[in-house]
C-alpha cells in the first residue's frame, strides 16, 4: 500500500516536472524566435539597403544579425529536443519495444546530454563573467556588451538541460507505466512522438 | 601496417559510431556519447589530456560566431522562406501553374512535379522532409491522372531529392563550408550539372512516361480551367523570388545572408499581399524554422565533439594516409571517396555525412593533383564539392537502400509498393550516373560559371575544420 502511494507520488512529480519544463522551455524559445527571426530579416535587408544607398549603420546591423542568429540557435536546441525534431536513425529502433527505447533515451540524457550541458554552462558562464568583468566590447559599436553574446551559450545549455530533464521524466513515466499499467494518470507524449506544436 | 594505440582507438570509435547510430537516440547525442566515451578512454590510456575537453566550449562559440563572415545566418532565413512559401500555398500554385502550362505536353504533370521539386529547394532541409512533402502533394494527383504507380513514385522520388541539391538548398551550403569553397560560387557551380540533370529528367518523362489510362475524373481544378495568362501570373511571383535570390548572389549585389533575408521577407510579403499567409501561418513558419535550424546545428555540435576526439586520437590522419596509399591516381582516389560517400548515403541523411565525413576527407581531396584534367588547380575543390553533392543525391535515390525511397514508401498511398518505387527510381538513377560521369570527364560543367562570376583563386576557409 505504501509503495503504491510512493509510486503515485513519483508519477505525479515526474508528470508535473515534464509539463512545467516543456511549457517553460518551449514558451521561451518560441517567444525569442518570434522576436529575433524578424529582426534578423530586417538586419539583413537593412545591410543591403544601407550599403547600396550609403546610409545607415550597415556594419552594426551585420553584427547584430550575427549575434541574433547565434542567440536564436543556442536557444532553440532544447525546444527541438522536446518536439522530437532531432534526427534519429530509427530503422532498427522502431522495432524495439517502447520501454527499451525509453531506457536508452534516459541513459543518453543522463550520461551524455547532462554532462555536455554542464560543461557548456560552466565554461560558458565563466567566459561570460570574465567578459563582463573586463568590459569586453563588441567588434563594432564600441559597447561593452560582448558578455551578452557569450551568455547565449550557458543560457542555451541551461534550456537544453531543462529539455533533457523533461525528456528523462517522460522516459521514467513510460518505464513506470509499463510496470504498473493504469497508474500514470494523464497520458504524456513519449520522447518519440512527433508534435508540430508545443 | 602497424597501428598506434590512438589509431586503434580511432578505428574502434568509427565502428562504435556505426553501431550506436542505430540505437534510435538523436544522432547528435550519439556523436557526443561516442566522443565522450573514447575521449575518456584516451585520457585513461594517456593518449589525450583532460584539458582537451575544455576546447568544446571554444569550438561551439568560435564556429558559430564570426561576424566577419556570417554565412550561417542564411540558414534559418532560407528555411523560413521555404516554409512561408509552402504555408501561403505559393508552392501549390507552382505545381498547378506548371501542370496547366504543360497540360498538352506528354508527361505534363510529371514535368510539373519536377519543377516543383526544384523550386522547393529552400525547404529541403532534410531529405525526409522534401520527399515526404512531395509524396503527399503530388503522388495522389499523379495516380488519379492515370500514371502507373512505378512512374508516379519514380518522379516523386527524383523531384524530392532534386530539391536537396538545387541552390539555395542548405545541403549545398554545408557541403561548401565543409570542403572549404565559397558558398555563392558553389551555388553557381551546381547550375550546369543541374541543367543537364533536369534536361535529362524532362526528356525522359516527356518521351517515355505517359498515363496508362484515362484520369479518374476531371476535378475542375484551377489548372484545368485557367488561361495561360492566369497560369503565368500564378507562376510569376514565387519564380521571381527564387530567381532574384540567385541573381543577387551571382551579380554580387548581396551576400548570401543578405539575399536570404530578402527572400525571407519577399516570401512573407507575397503571402501577406495575396491574403494567404495568416498570422498563425507566419507563426508556424517561425516555429518550423527554429526546429529545422536547431536540428541541423545540433548535429554540428555533436560532430564537433566527435571530430575533436577522433582527430586527437590520430583518426583523421589514419584515414587520410589510407586513402593516399591507394595507388589509383588522383581520379581513382576521388572516385573511391565518392563511392564511400555514396555508400554512407544509403543509411544516413546528408547532415551527418557532410558534418562528420567531409572534414575527414577534405585534407585528402585538397592534396589531390588533377594536372591537366582541370583548367586551374584552385578550381579542383569546387569541382569536387559539386560532385560530392550530386553523388549524395544519387545515393538517396538508389535502390534498395536509398534513404529517399524508404521515406517515400512511408508517405505513399497503400497502392504503391516498395517494388513500384524501386522500378520507378532506376531510370532516374541512370540519368544521375550519366551526369556525374559527364561532370567527372568535363569539369568545366561545374567550374565555368562560378569562375566567370567570382575570383575563385582567393583562399576560402570553411569554419568547420580544425
Amino acid at each position: 500500500m505504501r509503495r503504491a502511494v510512493e509510486h503515485q507520488r513519483l508519477v505525479a512529480f515526474a508528470t508535473a516536472l515534464a509539463k512545467t519544463l516543456d511549457v517553460g522551455v518551449s514558451g521561451f524559445s518560441v517567444f525569442f524566435g518570434r522576436v529575433a527571426l524578424p529582426l534578423i530579416i530586417v538586419c539583413g535587408m537593412g545591410t543591403v539597403v544601407g550599403r547600396h544607398l550609403r546610409i545607415g549603420p550597415s556594419a552594426e546591423l551585420k553584427e547584430l544579425e550575427s549575434i541574433l542568429f547565434f542567440a536564436i540557435l543556442m536557444i532553440s536546441f532544447g525546444y527541438a529536443y522536446l518536439r522530437n525534431a532531432l534526427v534519429r536513425i530509427d530503422i532498427v529502433s522502431q522495432h524495439v519495444p517502447v520501454r527499451a527505447r525509453a531506457a536508452i533515451e534516459l541513459l543518453g540524457c543522463v550520461a551524455v546530454v547532462f554532462p555536455f550541458c554542464l560543461v557548456l554552462m560552466w565554461d560558458g558562464g565563466e567566459s561570460a563573467w570574465r567578459s563582463f568583468a573586463q568590459g569586453e566590447r563588441l567588434a563594432i559599436g564600441d559597447w561593452p556588451l560582448q558578455w551578452l553574446v557569450r551568455l547565449a551559450v550557458p543560457l542555451g545549455a541551461l534550456l537544453l538541460l531543462a529539455a533533457a530533464i523533461a525528456i528523462s521524466a517522460r522516459c521514467l513515466l513510460l518505464l513506470l507505466a509499463s510496470r504498473t499499467s493504469g497508474a500514470t494518470g494523464e497520458r504524456m507524449p513519449t520522447p518519440f512522438d512527433h508534435e508540430s506544436t508545443p | 601496417m602497424s597501428l598506434s594505440p590512438g589509431e586503434i582507438l580511432a578505428l574502434a570509435m568509427l565502428a562504435t559510431l556505426a553501431l550506436a547510430l542505430f540505437s534510435g537516440l538523436p544522432v547528435a547525442i550519439v556523436l557526443m556519447a561516442v566522443g565522450f566515451a573514447f575521449g575518456g578512454l584516451g585520457i585513461f590510456l594517456g593518449l589525450m589530456r583532460a584539458a582537451d575537453f575544455g576546447a568544446i566550449y571554444f569550438r561551439v562559440y568560435g564556429a558559430l560566431t564570426d561576424s566577419d563572415e556570417i554565412l550561417y545566418a542564411a540558414v534559418p532565413l532560407l528555411i523560413f522562406m521555404g516554409s512561408a512559401l509552402q504555408k501561403a500555398g505559393l508552392a501549390r500554385d507552382l505545381l498547378l501553374g506548371v501542370q496547366g502550362l504543360f497540360r498538352r505536353v506528354p508527361g505534363g504533370l510529371l514535368i510539373a512535379v519536377l519543377v516543383l521539386g526544384t523550386v522547393l529547394s529552400p525547404t529541403a532541409g532534410v531529405i525526409g522532409a522534401s520527399v515526404s512533402a512531395m509524396a503527399i502533394m503530388a503522388l495522389p494527383v499523379l495516380l488519379q491522372q492515370g500514371y502507373r504507380p512505378a512512374d508516379a513514385a519514380g518522379v516523386v522520388g527524383a523531384a524530392g531529392t532534386l530539391g536537396v541539391v538545387v541552390p539555395p538548398g542548405i545541403l549545398l551550403f554545408f557541403v561548401a563550408d565543409a570542403i572549404g569553397v565559397q558558398v555563392p560560387a558553389m551555388f553557381l557551380g551546381m547550375l550546369g550539372p543541374l541543367a543537364l540533370l533536369l534536361g535529362g529528367y524532362l526528356v525522359f518523362v516527356a518521351v517515355f512516361r505517359r498515363p496508362v489510362r484515362a484520369p479518374i475524373a476531371s476535378d475542375g481544378s484551377f489548372s484545368e480551367r485557367a488561361t495561360p495568362r492566369e497560369l503565368l501570373l500564378r507562376l510569376a511571383a514565387p519564380s521571381l523570388l527564387i530567381g532574384a535570390i540567385l541573381a543577387s548572389i551571382g551579380l554580387g549585389w548581396a551576400s548570401l545572408s543578405e539575399s536570404a533575408a530578402i527572400g525571407a521577407a519577399g516570401a512573407a510579403l507575397l503571402g501577406a499581399a495575396q491574403r494567404r499567409l495568416s498570422l498563425a501561418d507566419l507563426d508556424a513558419a517561425i516555429r518550423q524554422t527554429l526546429l529545422t535550424t536547431a536540428m541541423v546545428f545540433f548535429i554540428f555540435l555533436g560532430a564537433s565533439v566527435f571530430s575533436l576526439v577522433f582527430r586527437l586520437l590520430g583518426g583523421a590522419n589514419l584515414i587520410a594516409g589510407a586513402l593516399r596509399s591507394l595507388e589509383v591516381g588522383s581520379i581513382g582516389v576521388l572516385v573511391v571517396s565518392l563511392l564511400v560517400v555514396f555508400a554512407l548515403g544509403f543509411f544516413f541523411d546528408w547532415v551527418e555525412i557532410v558534418l562528420v565525413t567531409f572534414p575527414i576527407l577534405r585534407p585528402v581531396l585538397e592534396a589531390l593533383d588533377f594536372g591537366g584534367h582541370i583548367a586551374a588547380s584552385h578550381l579542383a575543390l569546387y569541382w569536387i564539392a559539386v560532385l560530392l553533392a550530386l553523388n549524395l543525391q544519387t545515393s538517396f535515390l538508389t535502390p534498395p537502400f536509398g534513404f529517399a525511397l524508404l521515406l517515400l514508401k512511408g508517405a505513399a498511398p497503400p497502392g504503391v509498393t516498395l517494388a513500384d518505387i524501386y522500378r520507378g527510381a532506376v531510370p532516374y538513377v541512370v540519368i544521375q550516373v550519366i551526369v556525374i560521369a559527364a561532370v567527372i570527364a568535363l569539369p568545366d560543367i561545374a567550374t565555368w560559371l562560378p569562375e566567370q562570376a567570382f575570383d575563385l583563386s582567393l583562399p576560402h576557409g570553411g569554419k568547420f575544420k580544425e
